[in-house]
């Protein structure tokens, strides 16, 4: 999470652009959904998000199964939600969130509240929680183990003799406390077009700058490209590094364990 | 000597300049930098910089300050004195909320860690704002110690800022806090219940009703001792309509809390020595007319603008929210115009701030400072970097863009609309009153229109659902003009009656309730020589929900009543029919809307509700209403587009005229352009050509080019 004085600065727009881009999928879906408003255990108003408010179920009594209502109103979601319910969750979140938290413990706060009207107040299909990605708990407990709590790593997308994207992170004491772009470095070094020698001279520019770069990740848009498609990315990072199609650089012995043990943990 | 604002800029010593800035913070760029970012803002061609002054960063510890004496990058003394330097006006805004994505929004820690200076919810706990990279509990502006705490800071600023303000220094305007909307929290049953708030609720009721508690009490039906025991409604509950004026009185409160900051802040200032300069406040865009209040903030400070940051995809959003300050404020202004943007909302890239800014243009916008002008801390896009080298290509858009409101005097044009549409903000605060999303502002749901989300039970007494209609209403009267060629103006039902005397159509959705004020208005307007657009109900209450109404010698009553009617190929819902002697629209026998002739002019009542058009709808039966309303009123449309979606916008200054055109999808359209005689197009940007009488133009996607009108009918428009 961030650290309260974050700073992010030199962000190049157009490294954010191709990201954004390249992240984006090329046709999403228009998702529809139904939302059910209720009281004292009646219906009181449905909302189809795209096509409007009926009067479906007005009346009766809230439905139990939300699946069979997304599939008769041939929506993705359905959320059947009492009316008091984002006023109780609101306030049980407020209750608990003071400036001494980190950003993570704030938003942690929420859990709880969360968690309370989730299936009563609140009920969502599909299981919003459910359908999350969610690591195994022994790869958690990898990861964990092999972040230190203060390293700055930076990830390089080249094209040719130009930086196409790349993003740097410090962290310290577990939070981010900078985060920025190769235009950090401005001029910024002479590249070659060579993968290997433009990571190095990177690398030591931005160590010049910024301090001591503690891992870099540096490959072409067709590396980046294929890692989006991968199902399982990290997988498939330590399998195009030990190819040399991705440089690595500083390479320590934490992300080499990483990424050995990345077709274990399935990620 | 003086300073002033006009609708078409800043007037300093009798010099009108159009008001175009660039906003750059001097603490966050090092001090070698601020002569590279001060050039590159000369060199775009501004005249204008503004910036922040924020109370945490130069506040050391309670009452003691560093203004550059240990640190050279919060000099803003010397940062205004550069900027003088080189020709430049400076625009200040010293909070004390900033936002800025500071951590904190600008306010010292030591501020929000005072229970008895903060917000409370209507669930009794802190107003917790949800802002990276730190929650926090908002500051409530009913607060006497939090001004305590503010005037301490802007006594610190007095000695920097009063010499340094017109005619001794370059600072021409100042703005009074920052985005006054309960920190972005405008549902009506959410804050501010603190009991300072509630006392300043009690002072408004007091003011509002004369000290006569008898006279809350018949309004509120209520029977209160004295007005020191009055509480505010913490949520709705689906009562009588008689119960209802309690709700508005809450809601009105809001906005007049709002001003209240406002005018607090403003206050404080121009006893500070900044009395020379011109007052300002910026509204977040893009949400519902209340709380916000234009009108009314515009007696405390010069101009009320709106903050837009907004992508491409989001033309109606643009269109409508400037239009609204066009049609309402002094000077349609946006004090915060998305330059690239903070790195944890949605992107907002190059070609999304080219669209923006052209069609906010179109829609009347007359002055604008672009947020940021250097990219920052916390920000990127901006068209120069952190040290103030150029970002080439967003650096030559605001230069072109600086060039061509130059080389036009752009800021003299004005936009031609002969419709305006009005935003009634009686029904507007009754849709947040019954807004199912409570206490979530429904506007930030995910794009769903916020009337979708509205209680669908009227309150016992009550017709119909006002809340869920009149939105509906609304935006079917909008898309008609449009469609039919008639851009209408926007403006907020406060405005006095001389800004509806501009207009040969006024139109306005309307219910069995509507404020005494606003009915007076109306029929003066219509009996003056306007044609009135209302519906589908004819007003019979006033805003305190006692039987009233101003129309009864014009208007019909109903003889009949169908859920559905289809006329002319259009389906019509809760229709009411009439036996009047100038049908309007009718089916066989069936009479569902006629015109009322009044004095000098007329009233057409639509007795129906329109079908929901949201998104882009293609409605021709709608736009054929709309053009025989127009017909009514003489109106002949000009210069319209072949193409439904492609709106057009002609903007005059005497016999000069400019068009623009826009394509607000995502897709590339072509459209024919009807043009008069002999007249032709040439593109402001390319010099390309187009001839009558349809010019056929291209236009790629989410594109607005704007033309020259040449030719001898141009002048006889």
């Amino acid at each position: 999470m961030l650290s309260s004085d974050v700073q992010i600065i030199d962000i190049h727009p157009d490294h954010v652009e191709r990201a954004v881009e390249a992240l984006t999928p090329k046709r999403p879906k228009q998702r529809r959904a139904l939302i059910l408003f209720c009281e004292e255990n009646r219906v009181i108003h449905a909302v189809d998000t795209v096509k409007g408010p009926s009067d479906f179920m007005n009346g009766e009594r809230p439905p139990r199964d939300l699946k069979a209502v997304a599939a008769e109103c041939g929506v993705d979601f359905v959320a059947c939600v009492e009316r008091d319910a984002p006023a109780r969750l609101l306030a049980g979140a407020q209750s608990k969130i003071n400036i001494d938290q980190t950003l993570f413990e704030q938003v942690m706060s929420l859990r709880e509240p969360l968690r309370r009207e989730l299936g009563s107040g609140v009920r969502i299909y599909p299981d919003i929680l459910a359908a999350m990605p969610r690591l195994p708990d022994f790869a958690l407990k990898i990861l964990k183990l092999l972040s230190p709590k203060n390293f700055m790593a930076m990830v390089v997308v080249l094209d040719g003799k130009d930086v196409w994207t790349s993003a740097v992170v410090r962290i310290t004491n577990g939070e981010a406390d900078l985060i920025t772009t190769t235009d950090t470095l401005r001029p910024g070094p002479e590249l070659t077009g060579d993968m290997a020698r433009d990571a190095a001279s990177l690398v030591k520019a931005m160590e010049s700058a910024r301090g001591k770069v503690a891992l870099g990740i540096f490959m072409s848009r067709a590396g980046l490209e294929h890692l989006i498609a991968h199902p399982r990315p990290l997988g498939a990072l330590a399998a195009l590094a030990s190819r040399k199609w991705i440089v690595i650089h500083p390479y320590p012995r934490r992300a080499r364990i990483l990424l050995a043990l990345a077709p274990l943990m399935k990620i | 000597m003086s300073v002033s604002i006009s609708r078409n800029g800043v007037e300093i010593d009798g010099k009108v300049l159009p008001l175009i800035s660039g906003e750059a913070h001097y603490w966050r760029h090092e001090r070698k930098d601020w002569a590279a970012v001060l050039d590159g803002v000369v060199e775009m061609g501004f005249k204008f910089i503004c910036t922040y002054i924020p109370w945490s960063v130069h506040e050391i510890e309670k009452g003691r300050f560093d203004f550059g004496d240990t640190d050279p990058r919060k000099d803003v003394g010397a940062f205004v004195d550069m900027a003088g330097e080189r020709g430049l006006f400076v625009l200040v805004r010293p909070g004390p909320h900033i936002n800025s994505e500071l951590t904190f929004f600008g306010y010292p820690e030591r501020i929000l860690r005072r229970e008895e200076l903060l917000m409370r919810t209507s669930s009794d706990t802190p107003a917790i704002i949800p802002a990276p990279p730190r929650f926090f509990p908002a500051p409530s502006y009913a607060s006497e110690d939090f001004y305590s705490e503010v005037a301490v800071y802007f006594d610190a600023l007095r000695p920097i800022l009063e010499p340094r303000t017109h005619p001794n220094g370059p600072i021409v305007g100042v703005q009074a806090d920052n985005e006054m909307s309960f920190f972005f929290r405008t549902s009506p049953f959410d804050v501010d219940y603190s009991a300072p708030a509630i006392g300043l609720f009690r002072r408004f009721l007091r003011d509002k009703y004369e000290g006569e508690i008898d006279a809350l009490n018949r309004a509120h039906r209520s029977n209160h001792k004295d007005f020191d025991r009055v509480m505010p409604p913490r949520r709705y509950e689906p009562c009588e309509m008689s119960a209802l004026p309690w709700h508005f009185d809450w809601c009105a409160f809001k906005e007049f809390y709002l001003y209240y900051g406002i005018k607090r802040i403003a206050d404080m200032l121009r006893a500070r020595g900044l009395s020379e300069a011109f007052f300002f406040h910026n509204f977040p865009g893009g949400q519902s007319s209340s709380p916000f209040h234009i009108p009314m903030t515009e007696t405390a400070v010069d101009a009320a603008g709106i903050d837009l940051y907004e992508s491409r995809k989001n033309y109606p959003l643009i269109r409508d929210s400037v239009r609204l300050a066009a049609g309402t404020s002094r000077l349609p202004f946006s004090p915060e115009f998305g330059s690239g943007i903070w790195p944890w909302w949605k992107p907002l890239f190059l070609k999304d701030q080219e669209f923006a800014t052209r069609a906010a243009l179109m829609n009347g916008l007359k002055a604008v400072n672009f947020y940021m002008i250097a990219d920052r801390d916390r920000w990127y896009g901006a068209p120069m970097a952190r040290d103030g080298s150029a970002r080439p290509s967003r650096f030559r858009f605001y230069a072109n863009l600086n060039r061509f409101i130059r080389d036009t005097r752009f800021n003299e044009f004005s936009m031609r609309n002969d419709v305006l549409l009005l935003s009634v903000r009686e029904y507007e605060r009754f849709e947040q009153i019954v807004s199912l999303a409570h206490p979530v502002e429904a506007g930030l749901l995910g794009g769903v229109p916020r009337d979708w989300l509205t209680d669908p039970k009227p309150p016992a007494g009550m017709r119909e659902p006002v809340g869920m209609l009149y939105r509906r209403q609304w935006r079917a009267m909008m898309m008609g003009f449009t469609q039919a060629g008639f851009p209408p103006a926007l403006a907020d039902s406060s405005v006095d009656l001389y800004v509806l005397d501009k207009f040969p159509v006024v139109a306005a959705p309307s219910f069995e309730f509507m404020s005494m004020a606003l009915q007076r208005n109306l029929l003066v307007y219509a009996l003056k020589g306007g044609v009135l657009v209302l519906g589908p109900r004819i007003p019979v209450f006033d805003e305190k929900m006692r039987r009233d109404t101003k129309f009864t010698s014009h208007m019909h009553e109903p003889v009949g009543y169908r859920d559905r009617m289809q006329v002319g190929g259009m389906i019509f819902e809760r229709v009411d029919l009439f036996n009047p002697k100038r049908p309007f629209l009718s089916e066989g026998q069936d009479v569902c809307s006629y015109i009322s002739p009044t004095e000098k002019g007329s009233i057409i009542h639509l007795g129906f509700m329109f079908q929901d058009y949201t998104g882009y709808d293609r409605s021709p039966g709608l736009a054929a209403i709309m053009k025989r309303i127009a017909a009514v009123a003489g109106l002949k449309a000009r210069y319209t587009s072949s193409d439904p979606l492609i709106e057009t916008a002609l903007h005059e200054r005497g016999p000069d005229r400019l068009l623009f055109v826009a394509n607000p999808t995502g897709e590339p359209r072509s459209a024919a352009v009807s043009l008069g005689d002999n007249e032709t197009l040439s593109d402001a940007d390319t010099g390309e050509l187009a001839a009558g009488p349809a010019a056929k133009i291209n236009l790629p996607e989410y594109s607005v080019r704007i033309f020259n009108i040449h030719g001898a009918a141009a002048a006889k428009v």
